[in-house]
This record gives C-alpha cells, sequence and structure tokens, in this order.
C-alpha cells in the first residue's frame, strides 16, 4: 500500500516556461492577420499554434509538454459548432419557443458535449510521448453540469461549494496520463472555506457601498420627498447603483483572482498521479490580482497589442510557483492506445461556452 | 548531417540519447550507440516549426525522436513541398522587420472586411431574396412587437381609411414586387415614430399622426419609411450583424477576452456611421420625390423638426444639455444624422433642384 500523505523527502521537479512575450507576439499577429484575411478559416491553425506555443514551452524535468491536435479536425469542429449557432439564432428569431426549447436541448446535451471536449483535450495533450486520456461518463458529467448547479442554486449558494468539489472530482478522478490514473482528496471543507472568504469580501465591499453612500449621498436621499418625478428619483439614486454595479465589478475580479490562485493550488495541492506523484502549487492571491489587473490595463492601453505579454506573463509566473513533487522516477511510465477523437464537442463547448477544465 | 536529440520508445516515457545521421536522403537513427532504425526522411512525420519549440519526428508505430536543432531539421526539410506552407509560416512569425506591415495589413484587412466586404455580402443576400419570401420575417417582428410594446391605434376608421388611400397611391407608383401594408398602433405616452419592416408592412405611430399638420408631412415620413424598405435596409442590417457575429465567433472561438471587447469599439462606430448613411439616403429618396411630384419639401423639413421637438419634450432637461455637446466626436455614436444636417440637406436638394 503506498502513502496516501506526502512524503516530506520527495525530490521536487519544478515546472519551467521558456516562451517569451516577444516571440509570441510575432506568432500572435500572423494568427490575427491570417485569421482576418481568411474569414476566419485559419482560426483553427492559430489555435493550434497559439497551444503548441504554450505547450512546448512548458518543461518539466527538461521534457517539454505537446499539443497533438490536427487543425483541420479543429476546423470541422468549428465549422459544425458554427452552423449549429446560426441555425439556433436564426430558429429563435422566427420563433422564441423553438428558440426555447433548442436551449432545454443544449442544457440536456451540456454533459456529454462537455465530456467528449474533454477527452478531445486530454488524448491531444502529450508529456514525453505519453497522452493525457479523460474517461468520465456522460451520467457522472450529467451531475456536476446539471444537477449539482441545480441544487446549488436551490439552495441560494450555500451547496454551491459542495457542486465546485464534485466537479473537480469529476474532472480529476477521470484523468489519466498513460495508464496512471489521477486522484483527487479535495474536501468539501477546503472549498468551503475559500468560499467563505469570498463571501466575507463580498458583505464588506456590500456594506461600505451603503455606508458609503448613505454618508455622500445623505442629502439627497434624506431629501427624497413625495413631491419628486420618477426621473429626479432615478437621479438620487444613480451613485448608488453605479457603486453597486462597480463593486459587483470588483467581486467578479475576486473570484476570478481566487480561481486562479486559491483553488488552483487547492487543487494541485491534492491531486495525485499513479501512487506517488504529487504536484507543489504556490500561487499567491496577491501576485495574480496584481499580474491580472496590470494585464489588463495593459492590455486596454496598448488597444489589445499587449496580449501575448500578458498571456506569457501569467504562463510564466504559474510554471514558476509550481511543481511536480515524487521518489520515483519520470521514465517509466506506460501509454495506453488511444483513438482519435473529432473536435466537434471540444469546438461546441468553445463557442458555446461551457467549462471543461478545473483549473 | 547530424541532429542530436532524444529518442521515446513508443507508449514508454523512458528518454534516451540519440543521434539522427542524415546522408542524403536516407537517415539513420542510433539510439546510445546502437543502430536502431533506418529509413528516408519520408517514413518521419515531422511536427512544423513554431518558435524554437523542440522539433518532434515520429515514426514507426508512435516512436519518437525529439530535438532543439531547428535549424537542421529545417535544412532537412528545404524544399520539400510539403512544408513550404510552415516554412513561410516561420519566416512570418520570426522576423522583427514584418511586424509592422503585418500590424498595418491586419488592421486594414479588418477595416475593409467591416466596411466593404461584409455590407457587400449583406447587400447581395438582401437582394438575392424575393420580395415575397419576406412576410414570414415582418409578420413576426410585429406580433413580437405587439406583444412587447406597441398598443392599438386610437385613430378613427375614417382616418386611417384616408391615409391608407393616400399610402396606397404612393406605392403604386413606386412599388416593385413589395406588397406594402400601413398599419396603425400607438406608442406608450403616445410618442410620435414610424418604422418599416423587411416585408413591406409600415407602421406609424398615432403620435405621429397627430403631430402632422396637413397630409403632405405624413407623406414625407412614409416616403422616407418606403425608401427603408426598397432599399432593403433592414434586411442588410440584420445580414451583416448576423455575418459579423458569425465571423467574430469564428475568430475568437477560443477565450474572449477583455482585449477583444475593447478592440471591438471601432467595429461598433462604423456601424452606426452605416446606419447613418442609410438614413440619408432614406431621406434622399423622400425629398427627391416629393420634387418630382411637385411638392413643396418645406413639409419634409417642418416635420423632421417636430419630431425632434417631440423627441425633445419627452426627454429630461439633463439629456436635452446632453444633446447640445453632440455635433462634435459623440455625433458618431448615434444612429440618425443631427436633425439639423438633415434639414440643411433637404434644403440643398431643392436649391439645387432648381438650378437644373
Amino acid at each position: 500500500m503506498l502513502p496516501q500523505t506526502k512524503s516530506p523527502y520527495l525530490k521536487p521537479y519544478p515546472f519551467e516556461f521558456r516562451g517569451s512575450g516577444g516571440e509570441f507576439f510575432k506568432i500572435w499577429i500572423v494568427n490575427v492577420l491570417l485569421t482576418v484575411i481568411t474569414l476566419g478559416i485559419y482560426s483553427a491553425w492559430a489555435k493550434v499554434r497559439t497551444t503548441r506555443y504554450f505547450y512546448g514551452n512548458t518543461l518539466l524535468n527538461e521534457s517539454s509538454f505537446e499539443y497533438l491536435a490536427n487543425p483541420i479536425a479543429i476546423l470541422k469542429g468549428r465549422l459544425i459548432a458554427v452552423a449549429l449557432f446560426i441555425a439556433y439564432s436564426y430558429l429563435s428569431g422566427i420563433s422564441p419557443i423553438a428558440g426555447g426549447v433548442l436551449i432545454l436541448l443544449f442544457f440536456a446535451a451540456t454533459p456529454y458535449i462537455a465530456v467528449r471536449a474533454m477527452r478531445f483535450n486530454h488524448r491531444m495533450s502529450a508529456y514525453k510521448n505519453i497522452r493525457f486520456n479523460f474517461e468520465g461518463s456522460v451520467g457522472s458529467a450529467a451531475m456536476v453540469y446539471l444537477v449539482w448547479p441545480l441544487l446549488g442554486v436551490l439552495s441560494l449558494g450555500l451547496l454551491y461549494p459542495i457542486s465546485h468539489q464534485r466537479f473537480v472530482k469529476f474532472y480529476v478522478s477521470n484523468t489519466s496520463y498513460g495508464q496512471e490514473p489521477f486522484t483527487s482528496t479535495a474536501k468539501v471543507g477546503q472549498f468551503y472555506s475559500i468560499y467563505m472568504a469570498l463571501f466575507a469580501v463580498a458583505i464588506a465591499v456590500f456594506a461600505a457601498v451603503v455606508v458609503g453612500s448613505q454618508m455622500l449621498g445623505g442629502d439627497s436621499l434624506g431629501g427624497m420627498s413625495g413631491d419628486m418625478t420618477p426621473e429626479q428619483v432615478q437621479a438620487a439614486m444613480l451613485p448608488m447603483i453605479l457603486a453597486l454595479y462597480a463593486a459587483s465589478l470588483f467581486l467578479w475580479f475576486i473570484l476570478l483572482v481566487l480561481i486562479k490562485s486559491k483553488f488552483t493550488n487547492l487543487i494541485m495541492n491534492t491531486m495525485r498521479v499513479g501512487g506517488g506523484f504529487y504536484f507543489e502549487s504556490r500561487l499567491t492571491v496577491g501576485r495574480v490580482a496584481w499580474i491580472l489587473f496590470s494585464n489588463l490595463i495593459l492590455i486596454i492601453c496598448t488597444v489589445g497589442l499587449a496580449y501575448p505579454w500578458a498571456k506569457v506573463r501569467l504562463a510564466n509566473y504559474r510554471a514558476e510557483h509550481t511543481e511536480l513533487t515524487t521518489l520515483e522516477s519520470l521514465d517509466e511510465f506506460l501509454g495506453q492506445v488511444v483513438d482519435e477523437t473529432s473536435a466537434v464537442g471540444e469546438e461546441i463547448g468553445e463557442i458555446f461556452d461551457i467549462e471543461t477544465a478545473a483549473v | 548531417m547530424q541532429i542530436h536529440g532524444f529518442y521515446y520508445p513508443a507508449g514508454q516515457s523512458k528518454k534516451s540519447l540519440a543521434l539522427l545521421q542524415v546522408d542524403g536522403v536516407l537517415c539513420t537513427l542510433t539510439v546510445e550507440g546502437e543502430l536502431l532504425f533506418q529509413a528516408p526522411i519520408s517514413d518521419f512525420r515531422i511536427s512544423d516549426r513554431l518558435g524554437n519549440m523542440p522539433r518532434q519526428l515520429r515514426f514507426g508505430e508512435g516512436e519518437l525522436f525529439e530535438t532543439v536543432d531547428n535549424e537542421q531539421v529545417d535544412q532537412l526539410l528545404r524544399g520539400d513541398r510539403k512544408h513550404g506552407f510552415s516554412a513561410l509560416l516561420h519566416r512570418l512569425e520570426s522576423r522583427a522587420v514584418y511586424i509592422l506591415p503585418l500590424l498595418l495589413v491586419a488592421a486594414l484587412s479588418l477595416w475593409l472586411l467591416q466596411s466593404w466586404v461584409l455590407p457587400n455580402a449583406a447587400r447581395f443576400v438582401a437582394f438575392s431574396l424575393p420580395a415575397s419570401e419576406l412576410s414570414v420575417i415582418g409578420d413576426h417582428t410585429l406580433s413580437t412587437l405587439d406583444q412587447m410594446l406597441l398598443e392599438p391605434s386610437q385613430l378613427s376608421d375614417e382616418k386611417k381609411q384616408q391615409l391608407r388611400s393616400r399610402f396606397d397611391k404612393l406605392t403604386a407608383e413606386i412599388g416593385s414586387g413589395f406588397v406594402y401594408r400601413l398599419h396603425f398602433r400607438r406608442m406608450p405616452e403616445n410618442g410620435a415614430n414610424a418604422f418599416a419592416l423587411p416585408d413591406g408592412s409600415i407602421v406609424v405611430m398615432d403620435g405621429l399622426v397627430e403631430l402632422a399638420d396637413n397630409p403632405w408631412e405624413i407623406d414625407s415620413v412614409l416616403l422616407h419609411e418606403i425608401a427603408h424598405v426598397e432599399g432593403r435596409h433592414g434586411l442588410q442590417a440584420a445580414f451583416r450583424d448576423a455575418m459579423m457575429t458569425v465571423m467574430v465567433a469564428m475568430m475568437l472561438g477560443d477565450a474572449i477576452s477583455t482585449a477583444q471587447a475593447t478592440a471591438a469599439l471601432p467595429l461598433l462606430l462604423i456601424e452606426n456611421n452605416y446606419s447613418q448613411q442609410v438614413e440619408q439616403q432614406s431621406d434622399d429618396f423622400a425629398s427627391d420625390y416629393m420634387l418630382t411630384h411637385n411638392i413643396d419639401t418645406v413639409h419634409f423639413s417642418n416635420m423632421l423638426l417636430k419630431l425632434m421637438a417631440s423627441a425633445k419634450s419627452n426627454t429630461s432637461a439633463e439629456e436635452v444639455e446632453d444633446e447640445k455637446e453632440d455635433s462634435s466626436i459623440w455625433g458618431y455614436f448615434s444612429t440618425h444624422p443631427r436633425t439639423e444636417d438633415r434639414v440643411l440637406r433637404i434644403q440643398e436638394k431643392v436649391i439645387r433642384g432648381i438650378e437644373y
């Protein structure tokens, strides 16, 4: 029986990112140009080149990751997804009932689409000549994509952390690297404690908004009397509404930061490959918040041109603070024979925005 | 030629030092000193160059030779047609001198796409649909608007009949396959407005009828709406939006970031500019018709000014203040040209008409 907990004597193998903003900028600008002049057809190649660049420049123990997808497969999937999107727009334009039925059908199909998408993405990813794989069933996908989120909503968010934990378990424990399965020991309580912190921040922010607008706009609110027209009431409420909007944006940003720091740490640090390969992720909230925020400002100020540097910067930070720890050799993994899968599900997932990754 | 790298057996992560020797077209792979594989170069599936990432040469049943010696692999592939495009891509992607031209061409193409390709494609599609096929779209739109916004008209049957017969005269003369129909509706707070649907249905609000002081004023608005139908402006806009959405979905299929959302702002401006052009064309159509039929275009100008005044009286003082600043840059955000400009244009037409 292999030990269930990490031994302090494990040998660390740090991840390393070797891409550079300048190099990726040139690749990106060619992608943009060719995508525009081919009316979007080249986007499939652009996607493969971008993903290959980030996988190929991520190294572990002096070996790089590899993205193996064929652009033609991506293009086929993308065309089918776009055709579905057009059909949906057209039908819902002609009849709102048809549109509603299609949305329900789409929800019902989400677990299947998600499983296909994850399988495609995993099988197209390799490290040291061995591919990853995903073997989750549609039934368990239905639980984590439909049932648990629904319970989360019905319980006014109280059960949402469980829903998130179930999704992570589903994602991790159905992943394998060659013949070695991934396992996750992430506990519900660990998810609750991060969400509690988010909840506390939310309370503090909204309290600040209410108190602040009482103090600043106290006159206008206090002076609100029966003879004010609805327009005047609206005008008096405006700063409050704007402040609430800003507060919501701020909280959305905090959630994004938590997902990219605390949740990533939790998922990585409770993940194991085979019997003895562990991960150590040490992303900090402050650093991730700073990178995301300054990236956003840079991208806006350069009308998008800073995007490649922003992407590289985040990849760099993540790689620098992640390592694999083990006592075993990285040379003894065995592959598994898998079929090529189509990219249709993966592309539908992207065009219709289905979440297909836990980290 | 000798290329150093690593060898991985099929389905194993075991990494060994390897050497690929190329003699003409024959490649010999030795792993840790022992001969492993000998085959012509065409038996290897070689990954495309991308930056300075390691290159993968696969052979047999998933065996892999990996090397960082990109230059030598490129040399090996020189003249190979199959890799010609990827070599060209790498050249574009790796030289700093191409950055500025690429950026310019990308910006220019994006602009051309939005301002020329898409509008023309939309026009082509809009005009290739037979007028008779369009009634489905019109009926559906009107019934949706009835549910959501419009109220039944309160005009007398006599008034409606009178307006219909004038409308029929106008359309009989212009008619080009469209079956024109005049509908009467009322807006909440009795707003003055009129709009056209792609199938030739023209909807007039009670407020507009009440605002008009004579029948020619109503005619001028109806002519403007007829021009929208004849020019298939609504259809063109719908197709343009749909094509744009599809293109954006294709281009950004992965990760729509804030960056790309910001980049979409200029496109929005062009969109509104385009709609201003369409309004101008419709104004021209109406004033041309009036000129050739000896109807004084002052009725059209008057109607436009009255519509503007009625729209202003429905907005708060603050908004009117905002509108005063409308003259410069903000005019670009508006879908309609400024009323003053529209009236001026009509007057100019009259002057030119006299000169002829």
